[in-house]
């Protein structure tokens, strides 16, 4: 199985600190992609999320996560997908870093609403859930690296 | 993914989805939905069992529901919870596929003339 997690304090646990980064490293393609929620389930619940709010992160964590799985990396790359989730009291962030192709979800065109199933275009549906879900996104080229946060009130 | 199919009264066929249609889920549904939909002209859909749906799982509707009503059919939703409710409402597409909370209403939504 080629998965990896790990919990990496971000500063000694003084009680006041920064909340400790959630890690999980996944590879490329389908395979890793059905360990993902019954680890971020696992965080959640450990960390206290409502049921609503990981509803709506495991969403925006669908969608970011399988476009980089699926569409960032030639077939059988030796590479892999960091997910990072920390969860503060008034929000949580979701961080995705790969080396996949260069993809950023927030040059898409703004969502529309369709009028007709036959107008709806592939690829726009996961990104409109992303931008609804999210309170806040941001994405980087850093290096070779794509960067996307995702930020969610609480 | 379970998938449950039930022939009702007045040639509705009644789809019971449980689980998450994530894309593992969504792909689970391709082949047993794409035989449903070739098969009949009215079909229900209960999400009442579905804890979660992403892009992909509205992509499964959305191909189902084309389909069907491509050959003069209809497809109608029964009982989404709240949370995947919201994701139905994304870009407008709970306006395309009707919802309804209770069965008897549904079933006359599907079988209208």
């Amino acid at each position: 199985m080629s998965i990896r997690h790990e919990r990496i304090p971000a500063a000694p646990d003084t009680g006041s600190g920064p909340a400790p980064q959630e890690r999980l490293l996944i590879r490329p393609g389908l395979q890793d992609l059905p360990l993902v929620y019954p680890w971020f389930e696992s965080v959640a619940n450990r960390l206290g999320l409502q049921e609503n709010e990981t509803f709506r992160i495991h969403v925006a964590l669908e969608e970011a996560v399988s476009n980089a799985a699926r569409h960032g990396f030639p077939p059988d790359a030796d590479a892999w997908i960091e997910i990072g989730v920390v969860v503060e009291p008034t929000h949580a962030v979701v961080t995705i870093i790969d080396q996949g192709k260069p993809f950023d979800p927030l040059s898409a065109a703004p969502p529309k609403r369709y009028t007709s199933l036959d107008d709806v275009v592939p690829g726009g549906l996961g990104i409109s859930l992303m931008r609804k879900f999210t309170s806040a996104m941001h994405y980087a080229r850093v290096g070779e690296s794509n960067r996307l946060t995702m930020v969610f009130e609480r | 993914m379970r998938i449950e199919v039930q022939d009702l009264d007045g040639g509705v066929c009644l789809v019971a989805l449980a689980g998450a249609i994530d894309i593992i889920g969504a792909q689970q549904l391709d082949t047993p939905m794409t035989t449903i939909a070739n098969t009949h002209r009215s079909v229900l859909i209960d999400l009442s069992g579905v804890a979660f749906i992403a892009s992909m799982g509205l992509r499964a509707l959305i191909h189902i529901t084309r389909t069907v009503t491509a050959k003069g059919g209809r497809v109608a939703l029964l009982n989404p919870t709240p949370g995947v409710t919201g994701v139905l409402e994304t870009n407008g597409i709970s306006d395309l596929i009707p919802i309804f909370h209770d069965l008897q209403t549904a079933v006359q939504a599907v079988t209208a003339p």
